[in-house]
């Protein structure tokens, strides 16, 4: 081919591919710090090439110079997608452990003082006035620290309540952040839509897009589709928030019977939307996914309810017995248990005395009942387990026993299991009697002769002891004197206690933070006060007049928890000091009752995970759980960043602005830029030679 | 790998900030000596710190209730010397007032010197130890005896106290579940000789002690110049001296037992304060060792920084 104008397409090609290679340079190095910026590429490319015929009938093709294909996108889609899973994980992680080192920060042990060392206190004030119940100065000093206790433990609530406030505000601040984001986004996919039909690609949009994706994923796990047209879907809990250039909301749902914790729903739905990870769940989490009620028992308010079945073989009635079943009556009262209870008579006819639940409201009407000799006094009804074991079934099956209380029987006989009734109880029998127990949960214990505990009627008949331990109860050695039924009594009523802070402490595991919190300090504080409470009423002021509780409930229609207790009226008032019990009798050098309280730390008062505990155990456990949440919050946070990081670094090698590249490049475009003009030069010159110089010729 | 320009500076920054994050962790234990801060910096550590220290409080407070406890009881001892003595007094007077010579106008004159001993003894059943009745059983604020003598009853019980269903026994905790009782009731120090069994060893109010009646019998005698008499006290008073021996000797085993519990529970005041600073507190050579460590990690990638930041492609071109 000869030269013709067409050479100047072909050097003007080139002259314009090098100057848009410069341009995407220039972007890029201008971007470099674009936050979300991906490096672009210009791709060359060649024009068509032209065919022409040669000579001697060949065919030659000539290129037409070079031209832009498209501006790309230097990305991997696939490590977005990593980054974006891993990044999710790091805002639930990051989120669980900032709220666990604020609760630390609140709990303030074991390096700072802390609950423990108020707890120390306030039990050693109790063992210094049992060495002089008497002295006014260590009543006052018992009284200061009951006063700490109740200040501090308060303090602690208010702050935990303020902190489940915050995170539940930080939960609506998120909400509105993903609204944003899909709403932004919405409007990206119909710029990137528009742009792209044509063919070319939105790549700064597509950037704008993929931050604010990158954004999203931290907050929630939120799934990203994106169609052939370049729009993305977003789902979240399988529930459209992004579709092509529509987004939908959330909002918040604050329930004001529920109190007023916010749930995450989908916008003009009643529909609760399951979030699985990222910050959002991290805060549903450290909030606790709790109702919020106050004095709801998922946050925090314990559990202080009781069912209680006695089974008395009427032919063991006795006016002991009467009388200590009043004086069990009184103790539940003085612990301020929340209890429910029923009599039973044992026998073939196994009937539930007046067919009434006594409650605290009522049970005065048992003790006047002029008919419960009838239940005392009544002779002949030989107990037989079986039917007493029905008569439970049926009342959980009509719903009487409460779901949440704790449920615990006593069976006062004194007869082999079947009532001496001639048949024979196998360990076959006895493991179904277990299981039928177990199956509606209450904890047995029973009351009987000792020739009964180990075995029945016959030697080889199963014994007491087997059903009791088979549900969890104990067997307790029935009286005949007074005294001992005194002890029996004693016994049976701290059994109830027992299985009231048991079923009140062993709080199931859960990933909740601050309402498991709350729930544990609450349980361990409730004991610790029903505990002195109980044990100060039994006993006698420094005056001689009958014992007065040491705390009480600021709101009655409340149990006593984080701050709602405090140091009763009767300690407060001008006589405050001498209401403080420390005598059991009205001797004023008695200290049995400041003892026994002093003692209370060492008792195994409350159950959790690992069993029987005692108070300075079971705060222990608190402690050491929210150091294990905590440690393993913070690992997997620093996991999960060193994760992160290596996908964006990963992401930015591909996708970054590496300066000395972009340099190079630069210096090569310029180079072609150069060389291409060159080419024009010359083409130009042989132009105007042939234009100029042709046929002058010896001019 | 390609490597870009922000990485590097990413890379470096996120560096440093590990090292400082690190030089922190050390400074923070250097300040305050303690290994951990929070229970998530290990909650085991954290979980034993909260036991140990619990456990040094518990000790803390047993020593003050055992010092407390050997006050009382040194106190009862030195009262129970005290009566000691006046008895072994009043069994001299009462040899001297035995021998047949005495005229009654002698016998007399040793009866009035063994009614100040009475009356010393009277007295002495109300001692205290700070401001508290100590033979007076859980009643510490009522003496024991009626110590009026202008009274009628002077000399008699004031209070009952029961001993017998161990009712009134004070116990000090002296360790976990191991209490002492620290008192001695006025029954078994004063009535221990008394005729009537169903009331023997116990104070009952308006009885005379077994004690008191003794001297009211001897200084009946002694008016009435009966040496027989007063020779067969003799055998009354020894019982009465060889019962307060046995209570002496029995404080004075629990002063004892006292004793061996403060050397045990210093002891474990030494060994739990040992535990506690072995698993809370740093080593402070090593950790100062490790900070120095850090620091030089720390400004080795401040160098190494620097150097790489400086320069690019952009230096070179012109």
């Amino acid at each position: 081919m000869a030269v013709g104008f067409s050479s100047y397409q072909i050097a003007r090609s080139g002259l314009k591919v090098s100057e848009r290679g410069l341009y995407v340079t220039g972007h890029n190095i201008a971007n470099s710090d674009t936050v979300g910026y991906v490096r672009q590429q210009a791709i060359i490319e060649t024009s068509p090439y032209q065919t022409v015929y040669g000579r001697n009938g060949n065919m030659l093709q000539y290129g037409l110079g070079a031209d832009i294909q498209e501006t790309r996108q230097i990305r991997n889609t696939f490590l977005d997608i990593i980054y974006r899973q891993e990044n999710t994980a790091l805002g639930y992680y990051e989120t669980r452990s900032s709220t666990i080192e604020d609760v630390q920060a609140i709990l303030n042990d074991p390096m700072g003082d802390g609950l423990q060392e108020i707890m120390n206190q306030f039990w050693d004030a109790w063992q210094e006035l049992s060495k002089a119940p008497e002295s006014l100065t260590i009543r006052a000093l018992v009284r200061e620290r009951g006063q700490a206790l109740a200040h501090y433990f308060n303090q602690v609530g208010t702050q935990l309540d303020r902190l489940q406030n915050d995170l539940n505000s930080e939960i609506v601040v998120q909400i509105d952040a993903i609204n944003r984001i899909t709403s932004r986004i919405a409007v990206l996919n119909q710029k990137i839509a528009t742009e792209e039909v044509a063919g070319d690609s939105a790549n700064d949009y597509r950037d704008q897009r993929n931050l604010l994706l990158d954004e999203l994923s931290l907050i929630c796990d939120a799934t990203v589709n994106e169609m052939q047209d370049g729009q993305v879907n977003i789902t979240l809990g399988g529930y459209i928030l992004v579709s092509k250039g529509n987004s939908r909301n959330l909002y918040v749902k604050s329930d004001s019977i529920n109190g007023n914790f916010y749930t995450p729903m989908l916008e003009g739905t009643e529909i609760k939307v399951e979030i699985k990870s990222g910050k959002l769940k991290g805060l549903l989490e450290s909030r606790g996914e709790v109702s919020g009620l106050k004095g709801s028992y998922s946050n925090g308010t314990p559990n202080e309810k009781v069912d209680i079945t006695f089974a008395i073989d009427a032919s063991l009635g006795s006016a002991d017995l009467r009388n200590q079943i009043a004086s069990y009556i009184d103790g539940l009262n003085k612990s301020g248990v929340d209890y429910n209870i029923r009599f039973v008579t044992m026998g073939t006819n196994s009937s539930i005395f007046k067919n009434t639940v006594y409650t605290a409201n009522n049970i005065d009407d048992f003790l006047n009942d002029a008919d419960l000799n009838t239940l005392f006094a009544a002779t002949g009804t030989e107990g037989n387990f079986n039917d007493f074991i029905s008569t439970l079934e049926s009342l959980k099956a009509s719903g009487d026993f409460r779901s949440d209380a704790a449920n615990v029987a006593y069976v006062l006989s004194n007869m082999s299991i079947n009532g001496n009734n001639g048949s024979f109880v196998t360990n076959v029998d006895a493991a179904g009697y277990i299981n039928r127990l177990n199956n509606i949960g209450v904890k047995t214990t029973i009351v009987t002769d000792k020739s009964y505990q180990e075995q029945g009627e016959d030697a080889l008949e199963v014994g007491w002891s087997t059903i009791a331990y088979g549900t969890g109860g104990e067997v307790l050695k029935m009286g005949t004197d007074a005294d001992s039924f005194i002890n029996l009594f004693s016994n049976i009523n701290s059994n109830t206690r027992i299985a009231v802070n048991g079923n009140m402490g062993n709080i199931p595991t859960s990933t909740n933070i601050v309402s498991d919190i709350k729930i544990k300090l609450n349980s361990l504080l409730n004991a610790v006060i029903r505990e002195v409470n109980y044990l100060s009423s039994t006993g006698f002021t420094l005056d001689g007049k009958p014992g007065v509780n040491f705390f009480k409930a600021i709101n009655d229609d409340y149990p006593m928890e984080m701050g709602n207790f405090t140091l009763s009226d009767d300690l407060t008032g001008d006589d405050g000091l001498n209401n403080i019990v420390a005598s059991s009798t009205i001797a004023v050098g008695d200290n049995t009752i400041a003892r026994q309280i002093a003692n209370l730390r060492d008792f195994d008062l409350l159950v959790d995970s690992s069993g029987k505990v005692s108070i300075d155990e079971y705060y222990r456990a608190i402690i050491l759980d929210i150091g294990n949440r905590g440690s393993e919050a913070i690992t997997s946070r620093d996991n999960q960043k060193v994760l992160v990081l290596s996908a964006e670094e990963q992401r930015t090698a591909i996708s970054g602005v590496a300066m000395d590249e972009e340099l190079s490049n630069m210096m090569k475009y310029k180079f072609a830029y150069d060389a291409s003009s060159r080419v024009l030069n010359i083409i130009d010159s042989m132009i105007d030679k042939i234009v100029n110089s042709m046929g002058v010729v010896g001019r | 790998m390609r490597i870009t320009n922000n990485m590097i500076i990413a890379n470096m920054v996120r560096n440093i900030s590990n090292n400082q994050q690190r030089e922190n962790k050390y400074q923070t234990q250097l300040a305050t000596g303690k290994k951990i801060s929070v229970p998530s910096d290990d909650p085991v550590v954290a979980a034993r710190a909260l036991k140990l220290r619990t456990d040094v409080s518990k000790i803390e407070q047993y020593k003050k209730n055992i010092s407390d406890a050997q006050s009382w009881l040194s106190a009862t001892d030195e009262a129970l010397a005290a009566i000691g003595k006046v008895l072994q007094t009043a069994r001299e007077k009462m040899v001297q007032a035995a021998n047949g010579t005495n005229t009654v106008e002698e016998t007399k004159a040793i009866a009035d010197e063994i009614k100040q001993l009475r009356t010393q003894i009277i007295h002495l059943s109300n001692s205290t130890y700070s401001g508290r009745y100590i033979f007076s059983g859980f009643k510490t604020d009522q003496k024991v005896m009626i110590d009026d003598e202008t009274d009628p009853d002077f000399g008699k019980f004031a209070i009952s106290v029961d001993t017998a269903t161990r009712k009134e026994k004070i116990f000090y905790e002296v360790g976990v579940g191991d209490n002492i009782n620290i008192n001695i009731t006025g029954g078994d120090l004063f009535n221990s000789q008394d005729a009537n069994a169903s009331s023997r060893d116990l104070a009952v109010a308006g009885n005379t002690a077994s004690m008191i009646q003794m001297f009211d019998d001897v200084i009946k005698h002694m008016e009435a110049g009966d040496f027989q008499q007063i020779s067969a006290s003799l055998d009354t008073i020894d019982a009465e001296i060889q019962n307060v021996l046995r209570v002496r000797a029995d404080i004075g085993a629990r002063q004892n037992r006292m004793d061996l519990t403060e050397d045990r529970i210093d002891n474990d005041f030494v060994n739990f304060t040992e535990s506690m600073s072995l698993n809370e507190d740093i080593d402070i050579a090593e950790t100062i060792m490790n900070l120095k460590n850090e620091e030089n990690v720390y400004q080795a990638s401040l160098a190494a920084g620097a150097r790489i930041i400086q320069q690019s492609l952009v230096d070179f071109l012109h």
